[in-house]
This record gives C-alpha cells, sequence and structure tokens, in this order.
C-alpha cells in the first residue's frame, strides 16, 4: 500500500482502514466490490432517471451513496448524496446535471484507490 | 451471538460480516428485506438483526414493521443502519420498533459496543423468559392444590383433573415437590396390629364384657 500518495479530499484510505480494524486484505476485498459494482450502479442509477423514476433514482443514489461512504471516497460520496436529495423532492433536472460529475468523480476515486491500496 | 445482516449493497454487506466475524460473532447475511422475512420465521432465526432501512423491494422500515407483528415472548432486537441521519429519520425509525440505531459510515468500536448492547438486552429476556416460565410450573402447580379436591368419603382416594381416582400420596407425590413417607398412626396400629399396640403402650386390649 502506498497511502503517503493518496489525495485525502478525494478517498481518504486512514478513515477506510481504521473502519477495516487496520486488516488491509479485507480493504482491498471491499475495493474490488466497490469498484466492479459502482459501475452498474450509475447505469441503474441513469436507467431510472431516464424513465422519470425519481424512486427507483432515489435507491440507486442512496445504494451509491451508502457504498461510497463505506469507502471512504469523500467526494464522490458527496454527489451521490446530491443525487439523493434532489431525487427526493422529485427534482429530476438537477439530478440528470449531476451525473457526468458523479461520473467523473468515480473515475478520479477509482484512481487514488487502484494506487493507493490495490 | 447470532446476527442476521440485512443490506442490498454487497460492499457494505461484506464490511459487516467481516467485521462482525472478527468480533467473534456467527453472521448470516442477506441482500433484501424479502430473504430476511423467509429467515425471521425460521424457529430458530437469530434474534439480533442489523438492518438497512433504505432497500429495493421490502424496506427496512416495513420489514421492521412485520417483525413486530410477529413478535412473541422472545422479541427480536433490531439495529437500524443507514445513512439517513436526521432527528426525524431516528425517531421515526425507533418509533416503528427498532432498538437502535447506528448511521453509515459505521466504525467498528461503536459497531461492537452496540451489538454488546444488544447481547445483554437478548441475554436479559431470556433469563426473564426462563424465570418466567419457572413461576407460571411454579402457579400451576399451586393453583392445582388451591383448587377444590374431590376426596371419597370412605377410601380417602382424591379425584384428579382427567377423572381418575388417585390414592391421597399418589395424588401429592404427583401434584406438588413434596416427598410422601408412611407410617401408621396409634389408631391405626391399634386396629391392624393390636399385639404391638399392647406392647408399644402396655394397655390391655381384651374387651371388656357387660359382666365385668
Amino acid at each position: 500500500m502506498s497511502l503517503s500518495v493518496c489525495d485525502r479530499s478525494i478517498f481518504d484510505p486512514d478513515d477506510l482502514m481504521e473502519r477495516m480494524m487496520g486488516d488491509q486484505a479485507l480493504a482491498r476485498s471491499i475495493a474490488e466490490i466497490f469498484l466492479s459494482n459502482i459501475p452498474d450502479r450509475i447505469n441503474m442509477l441513469k436507467e431510472s432517471l431516464y424513465k422519470k423514476n425519481t424512486n427507483g433514482a432515489e435507491l440507486q443514489a442512496h445504494s451509491i451513496n451508502g457504498s461510497a461512504s463505506n469507502m471512504a471516497a469523500i467526494k464522490f460520496q458527496k454527489v451521490a448524496s446530491r443525487i439523493e436529495k434532489a431525487c427526493r423532492v422529485n427534482d429530476l433536472t438537477t439530478a440528470v446535471s449531476l451525473l457526468t460529475e458523479l461520473e467523473e468523480r468515480f473515475m478520479e476515486v477509482e484512481k487514488e484507490i487502484r494506487q493507493a491500496i490495490l | 451471538m447470532r446476527i442476521l445482516v440485512v443490506e442490498d449493497d454487497l460492499s457494505t454487506r461484506n464490511t459487516l460480516s467481516s467485521i462482525l466475524q472478527k468480533c467473534g460473532h456467527n453472521v448470516s447475511a442477506v441482500s433484501s428485506g424479502e430473504e430476511a422475512w423467509t429467515v425471521i420465521r425460521q424457529p430458530d432465526a437469530p434474534r439480533l438483526i442489523l438492518l438497512d432501512w433504505l432497500m429495493p423491494g421490502l424496506n427496512g422500515l416495513d420489514l421492521c414493521k412485520r417483525i413486530r407483528s410477529i413478535d412473541g415472548d422472545n422479541p427480536f432486537y433490531i439495529i437500524m443502519l443507514t445513512v439517513k441521519d436526521n432527528k426525524s429519520d431516528i425517531v421515526e425509525g425507533l418509533d416503528t420498533g427498532t432498538d437502535d440505531y447506528i448511521t453509515k459510515p459505521f466504525y467498528p468500536e461503536e459497531l461492537r459496543a452496540r451489538i454488546n448492547a444488544g447481547r445483554r438486552i437478548i441475554e436479559m429476556q431470556n433469563r426473564l423468559l426462563s424465570h418466567a416460565k419457572d413461576l407460571q410450573n411454579s402457579l400451576d402447580h399451586i393453583k392445582t392444590l388451591q383448587g377444590i379436591l374431590p376426596i371419597c368419603s370412605f377410601c380417602k382416594k382424591v379425584r384428579d383433573d382427567k377423572n381418575y381416582w388417585q390414592q391421597v400420596d399418589d395424588y401429592i407425590a404427583t401434584h406438588t415437590n413434596a416427598q410422601v413417607t408412611h407410617s401408621i398412626c396409634p389408631e391405626c396400629m391399634e386396629i391392624h396390629y393390636p399385639d404391638i399396640h399392647r406392647k408399644m403402650t402396655g394397655k390391655s386390649t381384651e374387651k371388656k364384657t357387660d359382666s365385668d
């Protein structure tokens, strides 16, 4: 692991390791699940939003939000949280407008996670 | 401690399972409210449930309501686990019947402490349930003996609740924790064993006649 090179405003590996009880193998395993699952989750979120299904989109955004918070993917989690809140009040325009930023933040955090712990 | 984890997100579910197993718990993990409901209805279901709130299909809050509708003498201990963290959410969760609340992202120390708090409650419930059963058994015995005992005027047998006539000593042995020992009172000794009675008392047992 090379935790020192990490941008902690994007990904906080110390926070992750604290929550994994210092278990590096567990942290790697959770990171791999996170990185392989999130693209599908984002696609499902997009699909719900394009179908104007804000309830479904809220659940998808909520799941991404929870997963990101578990992974200490800070900026990515904040965008997912904003989309979840927008969906809750049926603000489809705001939710859709945040999709691009969500994908960008995911690519950004994926790079940080791979450099730091994989 | 056996724990049921209900969480739709795979990475969070795996994290929870791994952390809880590291803490020495026996974990069953499912990904939906429907799967959890199937597990919970089994007679040997884990009594402590870690439950995600927002899930597709049967969500945590609705599952909690279902669980409370079937709770018997030994209720489940439910910890709601969710990103929702404002006061009204917490109040809604507790009002619905959850026992405790953990917000994501969770930390192992907090999780461990809350699970231990839950375990204390479950163990206390189990002890109270066991005492209540013992007490009920005792009350059943007391009730039996406090009721009216139908007893034969001649042979002194007692009629039990199944309409069988029992010797009084058998009846007492069956319906109480008392032990019966057998002896002979002086009056019966005089009737049934007059020789022994005479020797013991020094009295003559010869019948007096009218000419005496």
